[in-house]
């Protein structure tokens, strides 16, 4: 069986602080396979972004990574010298952030930031590299590729601009794209659009995809398979369709209640009280607990483990047996603080 | 619908913001182009009733409620409380019966001051309660939002960011209003946090018996707490009508077009499909349009330059007109009196 184009192995991402040590990811594995969209969800400061920075090796400072392997292919890069670390990761991957404005170059012609790449690293000539620029403009549904080219990046609107950042991300010919919240600061309906050009991209270009989302819907617009990161850790992977009509890890399950739905009217929507717990004190049990519906006694002793919870699906909860019963004992529970 | 029924009105209202002039500008005799963040808006609040404001980032919805409750003088129009013109500068009584709930309480809360003392001052300057009684209605007002007593004694930043919302709601109903205007209140708040915003929203509506003007670009968040909706596009509303209604059967081009992108998750659809994509061969219209509205000095349907169902009669920028269909829904579009049935209105 050939090996998933990229791996994670227990990733741990520490961030000092004058009196403390942020555990921010505690423990992250995953995998994405060749043209496969993968997801990446959780409520905010779950870790969801130093995951995705960690593996390019663009961590914010002070944040380091403590322990962890990347396999790509198979093949486990960890150990090689940073410099050949850094091309081997470039080389397979490359980034969209959330915020066009600051990832481009305000004084540099969009389409000679798409060019440079192919220009400086693939060693085209300056026609090659424009004319690969122009192609690439197109392929995200950039009209007019040639006049656009010469815009810089304030004159073109938030989802041209996300585009262009699309376009040079996929200018080094990756054969993964991360993406970090790549359309939460666009209007809804240029959201649609670009996660259009995001789905094509896997269609016709066979690039992968693992996209970081607070948001469940936008991640099943493009997703196949979904990982559900809290307080630094998965507690929930498997098959998207799977996870989102039949959870088997509390916090997914409350998560899903408590986002609204646009085509149906709830009388209330259901909360999940509490915060999450603050990653610089040692957890003590499940890190869920003191916010979980389900919990009980043996929940606050020892943190649980990913354990199997169905077909390609792991849950890391210790009452995944009961799942059944969840919508059952939040309705009682509903009814009963009515 | 009688106008008893009516807590707020709103007719032809503008706010345009107008550049300063620079040396430049003076030199070489340019026109500033002047911002029309809101140009001619027409608007009914309902007592009572929760009224989602949505429309798409630079449309001109924050400008409209800070006009709303007076922070912005108008440009043009007029805004009616309770049947009576509000005049330019209002009256303390009226000031407090519009009150505003930021999207990020941060910026809006005096960071040195304690919640306790904000709350405080607010009631004196007001005069709301005798002097004596003042501590009792802070304490009264954490209560129904939520928040312990020991919240008094702390400062902004000493809250998450769901606690500093309540805060700020707790601001805003400290004046007693009978019109909450509140903008974009739960955006910046994490999805589980957010629920229970809005859960406090809707029971405070019930409990003090508040309208509410509540702007979101969230579409499924108005679904769930607003009974009627308008849909604001380039700063005019271009749609009104039972929520309901207008997002299982948006009549506007530019609502099908809003509702159609909301994403939906797995297994899910909306009722329609997004249609601005398929627009390639309308280019020829579009410009006959421009063409025809430049000659005949028309102002163009402000939605003309994407709407994939634009014909030779949007070169007239159309009113906001009742639905033949329905009359509780209004619609600014030239198909709304063309509708397949024929009748006209
Ligand atoms: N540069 C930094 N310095 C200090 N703390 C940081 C830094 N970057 C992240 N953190 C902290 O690490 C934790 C995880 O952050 P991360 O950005 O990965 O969260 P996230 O899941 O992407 O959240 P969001 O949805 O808000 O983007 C948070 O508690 C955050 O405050
Ligand atoms: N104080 C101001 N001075 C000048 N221009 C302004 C001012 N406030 C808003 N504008 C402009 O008016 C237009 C409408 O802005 P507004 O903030 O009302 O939009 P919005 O619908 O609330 O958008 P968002 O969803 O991004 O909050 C924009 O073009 C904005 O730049
Ligand atoms: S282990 Fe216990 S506390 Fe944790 S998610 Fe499962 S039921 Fe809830
Ligand atoms: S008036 Fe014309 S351009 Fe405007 S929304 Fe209706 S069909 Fe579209
Ligand atoms: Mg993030
Ligand atoms: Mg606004």
């Amino acid at each position: 069986m050939t090996p998933p184009l990229l791996e994670v192995h227990d990733l741990h991402v520490d961030i000092p602080m004058p009196h403390a040590r942020l555990h921010a990811v505690r423990g992250v594995s995953l995998t994405v396979g060749a043209a496969e969209s993968v997801g990446l969800v959780g409520e905010s400061g779950s870790g969801k972004s130093l995951t995705l920075r960690a593996l390019l090796g663009l961590l914010p400072r002070p944040a380091r990574i403590v322990s962890g392997t990347i396999l790509i292919d198979g093949e486990d890069v960890t150990g090689l010298p940073a410099k050949q670390l850094r091309s081997r990761l470039s080389d397979t991957m490359s980034m969209i952030f959330q915020d066009s404005l600051t990832a481009l170059n305000p004084v540099m012609r969009v389409g000679d930031q798409i060019a440079e790449a192919p220009l400086r690293r693939l060693g085209k000539s300056r026609g090659e590299a424009r004319a690969i620029a122009v192609d690439l403009m197109r392929e995200v549904g950039i009209a007019d590729p040639e006049r656009r080219y010469e815009l810089y990046p304030h004159q073109l609107s938030g989802g041209m601009r996300q585009r262009v950042c699309i376009a040079i991300a996929l200018s080094t010919k990756p054969r993964l794209i991360l993406a970090d919240e790549p359309t939460t600061a666009l209007d809804v309906t240029i959201q649609a659009q670009v996660l259009g050009v995001l789905r094509q991209l896997k269609q016709e270009e066979n690039v992968s995809l693992l996209l970081v989302s607070h948001d469940l819907a936008v991640v099943s617009q493009t997703c196949s398979r979904l990982y559900v990161m809290y307080a630094g850790k998965v507690v929930e992977s498997g098959d998207l369709v799977d996870l989102v009509t039949e959870p088997r890890h509390p916090y997914t399950f409350s998560l899903l209640r408590s986002v609204p739905d646009p085509d149906r009217r709830v009388a209330r929507l259901l909360t999940i009280h509490g915060r999450p717990p603050d990653l610089t004190q040692p957890l003590t049990g499940c890190s869920f607990a003191p916010r979980c519906p389900f919990a009980e006694d043996a929940c606050r002793e020892g943190e649980p483990e990913p354990v199997p919870a169905g077909p390609g699906r792991r849950s890391a909860c210790r009452r995944v047996d009961t799942a059944e019963r969840w919508n059952a004992m939040a309705e009682q529970e509903a009814g009963s603080t009515r | 619908m009688t106008e008893a029924d009516e807590i707020l009105s709103i007719e032809g209202l503008a706010r345009h913001f107008t550049p300063p002039v620079s040396v430049t500008d003076r030199l070489f005799r340019k026109k500033p182009v002047v911002n029309r963040a809101v140009d001619g808006v027409d608007l009914v609040l309902r007592k009572g009733e929760t009224l989602g404001l949505v429309g798409e980032s630079g449309c001109g919805k924050s400008t409209l409620a800070r006009t709303i409750v007076g922070l912005y003088r108008p440009t043009a129009g007029t805004i009616s409380y309770q049947g009576e013109v509000l005049p330019e500068r209002r009256t303390r009584a009226q000031q407090r019966a519009i009150q505003m709930v930021f999207q990020d309480p941060y910026s809006s809360l005096n960071p040195r001051m304690t919640v306790g003392q904000m709350l405080s001052e607010l009631l004196r300057y007001h005069k709301l309660v005798p002097r004596n009684k003042v501590d009792e209605r802070n304490r009264e007002l954490m209560h129904l939002v939520g928040l312990p007593e020991s919240a008094l004694g702390q400062r902004p930043r000493q809250f998450s960011g769901g606690q500093r919302q309540r805060v700020g709601i707790a601001r805003a109903l400290a004046l007693e209003p009978s019109v909450l205007v509140a903008d974009e209140p739960v955006s910046a708040l994490d999805v589980s946090v957010q629920a229970t915003i809005i859960n406090l929203l809707a029971d405070l509506k019930e409990t003090l018996h508040l309208s509410v003007i509540f702007v979101s670009h969230n579409m499924a968040v108005v679904r769930q707490i607003c009974e009627r909706t308008a849909v604001m596009y380039r700063g005019r509303i271009v749609e009104t009508g039972v929520t309901d209604t207008l997002f299982d059967d948006p009549a506007h081009p530019y609502t099908r077009l809003l509702i159609g992108s909301v994403p939906r998750l797995v297994g899910a659809h909306g009722p329609v499909e997004a249609e601005e994509d398929k627009t390639g061969d309308l280019g020829p219209m579009r410009e006959e349009v421009a063409r025809s509205a430049e000659r005949d000095g028309t102002r163009p349907c402000r939605f003309a330059d994407r709407c994939p169902s634009v014909v030779a009669a949007c070169a007239d920028e159309p009113p906001l007109l009742a639905d033949p269909r329905d009359p509780a829904r209004h619609a600014a579009c030239v198909h709304l009196s063309h509708h397949p049935e024929g009748v006209i209105a």
